[in-house]
């Protein structure tokens, strides 16, 4: 069992670092105004955060750290962003941002004994090694009140895709269980990642075993403006569909099973 | 709703062998009910009663409801006059008192509803604290896979033509994207145990199987739930 893993498509300086070369290609894809991170994901996401004021959050998988970097100036306090990259931006004062594995968060350096009251997985929990044990450590790290909050991309959408791609038929990509190659086509396609297919039981079949429960869901969908002014990507999102949402809280009085 | 009394024969007796009923739907229903003996457990929309039948077998104290009248006539055929068996309506309240059942079980019945809250609070409220509800729906992704121009994120009513040993009828039901599901089951209280995919059984006649399916023990039909009543 592994997470997905980033492969250089090419020897050269800069793919010899797969991580770093996916991360930066993230990063430049998110910058472009028409990405749908920026045009449904992150507004989303911002939403079920709610209000952060004080709030000690954690980022796992944070990328450059842009995202915690908002969420600090937004009003939380104690922010830390984790990714395995290390590439980040030079974050300000009272953000942390920390080069480890999103995999076991307590044995990320400096995080053993810490508390949060978000612990974020924006579309980076496919990286753990093992979701069942990161979201395990996760949820030991919760405060009392705390919750995750979980992306995923919609399994459906890599069914569809791959269906087209192979000429098969979704059912069989959609239950395929041996991992695939992939590519972002939008971040960098000299890196090929190795995922593992997953249904949507596998997902959600995730969270119960780790002893969390599902509080809200959320399927975003672009807003009609956006949809006006990039119908390009809203046939995207008509087509393929986007991402899962997760709000997870501890299930009360039960431990995670080992 | 569709109407079932008038084709309630031809449902029950395709229902009996079908591949996705009699090889998939009933056996993972039954499945996912785990420990059945000696609990009380209601059948929410039994229909002829297959399920509530075969749970019986397995040593439960079983009462079921259905909304056709025709349906639990023959429900009634089947599991003996002294079955408790009714007419009811799964949108309204329904006649048990509080606490009555360890197990609810419904079964390819929600999809006919456009609300899924009073229904899933009925199923609360009869259920003792710490129960369980088993149902099964038709898997979202079937929609998108089936009517690849049909918006997916929408709460949508379609109909499906089927023919049920011969008699052909439409059956209107409500397409919900995944989120709308585990959001109402929140939204009634309720927590999700298992989400289940399962494969068909295997002893399932060859002939029954589509042609295509080559080595795989599963495809996309419906989509099943565990859930607890905390």
């Amino acid at each position: 069992v592994s997470g997905d893993i980033p492969t250089a498509g090419a020897v050269g300086s800069d793919l010899s670092r797969p991580w770093q070369a996916l991360s930066s290609g993230f990063e430049q894809a998110r910058a472009r105004e028409d990405s749908l991170d920026r045009l449904v994901e992150w507004p989303a996401q911002r939403e079920l955060l709610g209000d952060v004021t004080g709030l000690a959050i954690l980022d796992a998988g944070c990328g450059n750290g842009t995202k915690i970097v908002q969420l600090a100036s937004d009003g939380a306090a104690a922010s830390v962003g984790v990714d395995i990259s290390g590439n980040f931006i030079t974050p300000p004062p009272g953000v942390e941002l920390i080069e480890g594995d999103l995999s076991d968060l307590a044995a990320v350096p400096g995080l053993a004994g810490r508390r949060f009251d978000r612990i974020l997985f924006l579309q980076s929990f496919g990286y753990a090694a093992d979701g069942v044990k990161a979201l395990q450590a996760a949820r030991e790290m919760l405060t009392e009140d705390g919750f995750i909050l979980l992306t995923r991309t919609q399994p459906i959408r890599y069914a569809i895709e791959r269906a087209e791609q192979n000429g098969t038929s979704l059912g069989e990509e959609y239950f395929a269980t041996e991992s695939f190659a992939y590519r972002h086509r939008n971040w960098n396609d000299q890196v090929t990642l190795t995922k593992r297919p997953y249904t949507m039981s596998d997902l959600l079949n995730t969270f119960s075993a780790a002893g969390l429960w599902i509080e809200a869901a959320v399927e975003p969908q672009m807003p009609a403006e956006a949809a006006e002014r990039y119908p390009h990507k809203q046939a995207v999102m008509s087509k393929y569909l986007g991402i899962l949402i997760f709000k997870l809280r501890p299930i009360p009085g039960r431990q995670a099973e080992p | 709703v569709t109407n079932y009394d008038a084709f309630a024969k031809a449902y029950a007796a395709e229902n009996e062998t079908s591949l996705l009923n009699a090889w998939y739907c009933r056996p993972a229903m039954l499945d996912l009910s785990g420990e059945v003996a000696g609990r009380r457990v209601l059948d929410a929309g039994c229909g002829s009663g297959p399920l509530t039948a075969a749970l019986r077998d397995q040593g439960a104290t079983v009462s079921g409801f259905d909304l056709s009248p025709a349906m639990v006539d023959l429900a009634g055929e089947r599991l003996g006059d002294d079955a408790d068996l009714l007419v009811a309506d799964l949108a309204k309240a329904l006649p048990y008192d509080d606490h009555t059942f360890d197990l609810v079980v419904s079964s390819l019945a929600l999809h006919y509803l456009e609300d899924w809250i009073a229904p899933l609070t009925e199923f609360r409220r009869v259920l003792r604290p710490g129960g369980r509800l088993v149902v099964s729906v038709p898997h979202p992704a079937a929609y998108m896979f089936n009517y690849q121009d049909r918006d997916y994120f929408a709460l949508t009513q379609y109909s499906e033509e089927f023919e049920f040993n011969g008699h052909k009828t439409v059956l209107t039901y409500w397409h919900r994207p995944l989120h709308a599901m585990t959001d109402a089951f929140t939204g009634a209280g309720f927590r999700i145990e298992v989400v289940s995919e399962p494969p068909w059984v295997p002893d399932t006649p060859r002939e029954l199987l589509p042609a295509d399916l080559g080595d795989r023990t599963a495809f996309i039909c419906f989509l099943f739930f565990v859930l607890e009543s905390p």
